[in-house]
């Protein structure tokens, strides 16, 4: 079996006082931190299961800069058998949609069985690449994935729809699959991986090598722009209780008198 | 110079982070320290993922990286939590004479004891007459055809009663003083072999530490570890290398009590205001956080000299001093910010507090380490 | 006049939603596209667009992304709209990106307010765990634009089902799906219902440790409220999937919603419905939660919640 799956570099903000920076368009970077975005490490880890079920090949893909390499390392001290680093200068400021374009590129006329998302990033949230590219390359798929298996040519994937369900899918391989977490339970990156890659050369496919045209992808070819982001304003609708401990559980207390909460 | 780590080093430490994120569990380490139990499960799972005995070579287990590779395995592990940290520190402890002087069949042996997680460790050094000062044994090994027979007590001895055999330092010749010591490694079942507790301890309630006493322990002479009478040598050519770990256990746990006290003070407020925005508080956070910035770049270079076959005995015991004394100190400070929470446990830092303090006092008191530093910086005079 | 298609997933409140962020690109003409449903059903959605567009059922009557696709694009090519409209719920992740990149259309995911420019279409959304809000753009595109918006972002002024649309079926587009229905899992129902529950404790990630849920449990208890929670609580074993509240959990609609340590992320807040009074306790004075909250108190979870429930029980004697 031939599985690729797509990852992204994301800085972790969970446990950080985010600032906006001069230019309005990013944040202030100094305390960050940056992982595997941890819908993809789910993915990751749902191919080398079936990659050791099944046998075959799993290769792991990004598209960004130099430092975005990290993942693609983490991925194969984890267990991917190869990793494609798609990094060109004019990449950057990529929307979603120039990002399935270069990985559509990157993929196109590959042996693929299987290719594998996280469905949603930390930073964007938006979950569109993987739909995308499924667009592009018109595949078959589910996203939302919370158990996959494989079958000859079958995938069979149960996801998450509304209200609480799942529903159980048939999919005719090739087929691209998003995956959402609690899926499986990722393995640790062990210190032996990480010998065996330190120092193997990713190799790395540019604009030029992908076939693109530099202005399809990038800030030039970004069909969504970003204008700015700034804070929400805090507590907007709340009315935030102050006082000593005592004095705010009693004024909770009035409200949820009044509320009919008690 | 170039202040970065390389791309694996990153890798290392993040890998490290997220397992210690994800074993080491608050709940559980108050409970291994109430009922005194070793973390055998931690230890096997860091095992399996090669976090043990890294810095030793493929052949035996580990991945060929070094003592700097190490030292941050250990940061991150004792910032995580300081109790378990320590435990994966000492789960090896000694194993590193063995590397430099063991011959092939006993690294083959005990190093990959060691690193798959079928045995933890203990160096057995210290005897009830001599602390940090080993010039002298008590405990000796006498030969007897093709065997040794040794007899003598050792206390203070990490591990003592879990590990699977003890690294030994004896007296081999009684007139010779420290030019007539050798060691030994002795599997923990030899008959003869006893073990009592050294009594309640301050911190490391996780690890135990006991006395050992040989009672005519007979080891064959394939046990004999090194050139036999060069034991003291051996043992202090460790001690420069043993110390890089003990540096880091203590910036871990520095940095693990400091991080939880910045937490506390960013969201409690006191008079009216978050205690944060109290310059006098914030000071004091300056203060620690170029502590342990210092303490951290001591500890990398002397982890690096020594990876770089230029070992500075110098410059471990200054990161050893360093970070062991800025650990009391951080970790009481940071203690002292969350106040009366401070002293309960269910806030983790007064159990970093407990922990940190051993580092100015085991594998050679900040005394001891004094001691080197004044004599490699006056020489003879 | 500009063409908004509006792709109506399920009838219940999204119709309105939708209709009210169409509204946001002034005088247009709005159609509605659904796939199946029933005549009264068909009635309702005539009341909100100018048109609805009535596609047969899928035959497993199941939400299926490629079906959909074949019976919308053909509409698409012949109605040119000017936008494509559609939740951000798990349905429409399923469904918009693959549509968006089959017909060409930029698209603005997830937003939480439209706006429309002379040559295109802003949005404002949130990015980084909803800690900060990112106003997009789309312009010039010859194609047209696609949007999701956040299910509740939207909401429609009472007099709103004024239109008398016309309904017009759609033939069926036959396809051979490469992806299949096999079954629907329902969760094992749990000893209660917090959809029929008017008072509820939502517990957080916040809350940090497993041994921690005594004190929300004792607080849910003194309230005489049942428990909620959220994902993570649910991914980390803490409480049963039966107890979790948002786009992938139930949806609820108590009178009064206490959350503890819960962040707000818009999965959770997707899932409360009917406006309850809502009350957030939370160490971070950012999180977004305080922006969905009617009360907000900062501060630490194991000092407040059990002086809260102390304090309950002191007042109901």
């Amino acid at each position: 079996m031939d599985i690729y799956v797509c990852i992204k570099r994301v800085a972790d903000t969970s446990e950080v006082d985010i600032e906006i920076d001069r230019t309005g368009l990013a944040l202030t970077e100094d305390d960050f931190s940056y992982d595997i975005n941890e819908w993809d490490n789910f993915a990751v880890e749902a191919a080398l299961q079936l990659k050791e079920e099944h046998g075959g090949k799993v290769t792991a893909l990004t598209v960004g800069i130099e430092d975005d390499e990290e993942v693609l390392r983490r991925a194969l001290a984890m267990g991917c058998d190869e990793a494609l680093h798609l990094s060109d200068p004019c990449f950057e400021g990529s929307d979603a949609w120039g990002i399935a374009q270069i990985l559509s590129a990157a993929l196109k006329g590959k042996p693929l069985d299987l290719l594998l998302f996280g469905t949603v990033s930390a930073d964007e949230g938006a979950g569109q690449t993987g739909g995308f590219v499924a667009g592009l390359l018109d595949l078959p798929m589910v996203s939302l994935a919370t158990s996959l298996k494989v079958n000859g040519s079958i995938a069979t994937v149960s996801h998450e729809v509304e209200g609480g369900l799942e529903r159980v899918r048939e999919l005719d391989l090739p087929a691209v699959v998003t995956v959402q977490t609690g899926i499986n339970e990722p393995r640790y990156v062990s210190i032996r991986g990480i010998r065996k890659v330190s120092g193997i050369e990713i190799p790395v496919s540019g604009v030029g090598d992908l076939g693109l045209d530099p202005n399809q992808v990038g800030a030039s070819g970004a069909r969504v722009k970003l204008e700015e982001l700034f804070l929400p304003p805090q507590g907007q609708s709340a009315q935030m209780l102050e006082g000593s401990d005592d004095e705010i559980i009693d004024k909770l207390l009035d409200l949820l008198q009044e509320n009919g909460g008690l | 110079m170039k202040f970065e780590l390389d791309k694996a080093q990153k890798d290392i430490q993040k890998a490290a982070k997220r397992f210690a994120k994800g074993e080491f569990d608050k709940e559980l380490a108050l409970e291994l320290e109430t009922t005194h139990t070793y973390p055998m499960d931690i230890w096997r799972k860091a095992c399996e993922e090669g976090f043990i005995g890294l810095h030793f070579p493929d052949q035996y287990g580990g991945s060929d990286f070094g003592q700097l590779e190490n030292v941050l395995v250990l940061e991150q592990f004792c910032q995580r939590d300081s109790g378990i940290g320590a435990a994966m520190l000492t789960a090896p402890f000694a194993c590193e004479i063995i590397l430099h002087h063991g011959t092939d069949e006993q690294k083959e042996k005990y190093l990959n004891q060691v690193t798959s997680g079928e045995a933890i460790s203990a160096g057995a050094f210290t005897e009830p007459a001599h602390g940090s000062d080993i010039t002298s044994m008590a405990t000796t090994a006498v030969k007897d055809g093709d065997e040794w027979l040794i007899n003598g007590v050792k206390t203070f001895i990490t591990n003592a009663g879990i590990c699977g055999f003890y690294v030994l330092l004896v007296q081999t010749d009684a007139e010779a003083g420290h030019k007539g010591q050798s060691m030994f490694i002795v599997d923990a079942d030899a008959p003869g072999i006893d073990v009592a507790s050294v009594g309640e301890k301050m911190g490391l309630k996780m690890i135990p530490t006991g006395e050992v006493s040989f009672k005519d322990v007979r080891v064959p002479a394939s046990s004999l570890l090194g050139v036999e009478n060069k034991g003291f040598y051996q043992v202090l050519q460790f001690f420069d290398e043993s110390r890089l770990g003990v540096a880091a256990q203590a910036l871990g746990t520095a940095q693990g009590a400091f991080d939880r006290a910045v937490e506390y003070v960013k969201g409690r407020e006191q008079f009216g205001q978050k205690i944060g925005k109290f310059q006098a508080l914030q000071h004091k956070i300056a203060e620690m956080a170029t502590q342990l910035e210092l303490a951290r770049l001591i500890t990398y270079k002397a982890a690096w000299l020594a990876d770089n076959k230029k070992p500075d005995a110098k410059l471990s015991a200054m990161a050893k001093y360093y970070a062991g004394k800025i650990a009391s100190e951080v970790a009481s400070e940071s203690m002292q910010l969350l106040g009366g929470y401070g002293y309960i446990t269910e806030f983790e830092v007064e159990r970093f507090y407990r922990d940190a303090r051993i580092t100015e006092i085991y594998e050679g008191t900040r005394e001891i380490q004094k001691n080197i530093i004044a004599g490699h910086v006056l020489g003879r005079f | 006049m500009r063409d908004i298609l509006v792709l109506i997933e399920d009838l219940i409140d999204a119709p309105a939603e939708l209709a009210a962020a169409a509204r946001c690109f002034g005088d247009v003409q709005t159609t509605a596209f659904v796939s199946g449903g029933t005549e009264s059903e068909h009635q309702m959605l005539a009341g909100l667009f100018d048109c609805v567009k009535v596609a047969p059922a899928a035959s497993d009557a199941n939400w299926c992304a490629e079906f959909l696709c074949a019976q919308i694009l053909p509409l698409l090519d012949s109605m040119q709209p000017h936008l494509v409209l559609m939740h951000h719920t798990n349905n429409g992740l399923d469904l918009a990106p693959l549509l968006a990149a089959k017909s060409d259309r930029p698209m603005l995911a997830d937003c939480i307010s439209l706006e429309s420019r002379e040559n295109g279409v802003s949005a404002v959304r949130t990015v980084f765990g909803g800690k900060v809000h990112a106003r997009i753009s789309a312009t010039d595109s010859a194609t047209g634009y696609f949007a999701t918006v956040r299910s509740g972002a939207f909401s429609m002024p009472e007099d709103t089902a004024t239109k008398s649309g016309s309904i017009v079926a759609l033939p069926l587009i036959e396809t051979a799906p490469r992806r299949r229905f096999i079954e629907t899992i329902t969760p094992e129902a749990g000893a209660v219902d917090i959809t029929q529950s008017e008072i509820l404790v939502a517990v957080g990630r916040g809350i940090d440790d497993e041994d921690n849920m005594e004190i929300v449990e004792e607080l849910a208890d003194a309230l005489g409220a049942e428990l909620a929670c959220t994902r993570p609580v649910v991914d980390k074993g803490w409480l049963e999937k039966s107890r979790q509240v948002g786009t992938s959990g139930l949806t609820v609609k108590p009178k009064i919603y206490l959350t503890v340590g819960v962040s707000g992320s818009f999965q959770h807040l997707g899932g409360i419905k009917g406006g309850p009074f809502m009350v957030a306790i939370n160490q971070d004075a950012a999180a977004p939660i305080f922006a969905a909250a009617d009360v907000g108190i900062v501060g630490d979870l194991f000092d407040l919640v059990p002086l809260l429930e102390e304090k309950i029980r002191e007042r109901k004697g």
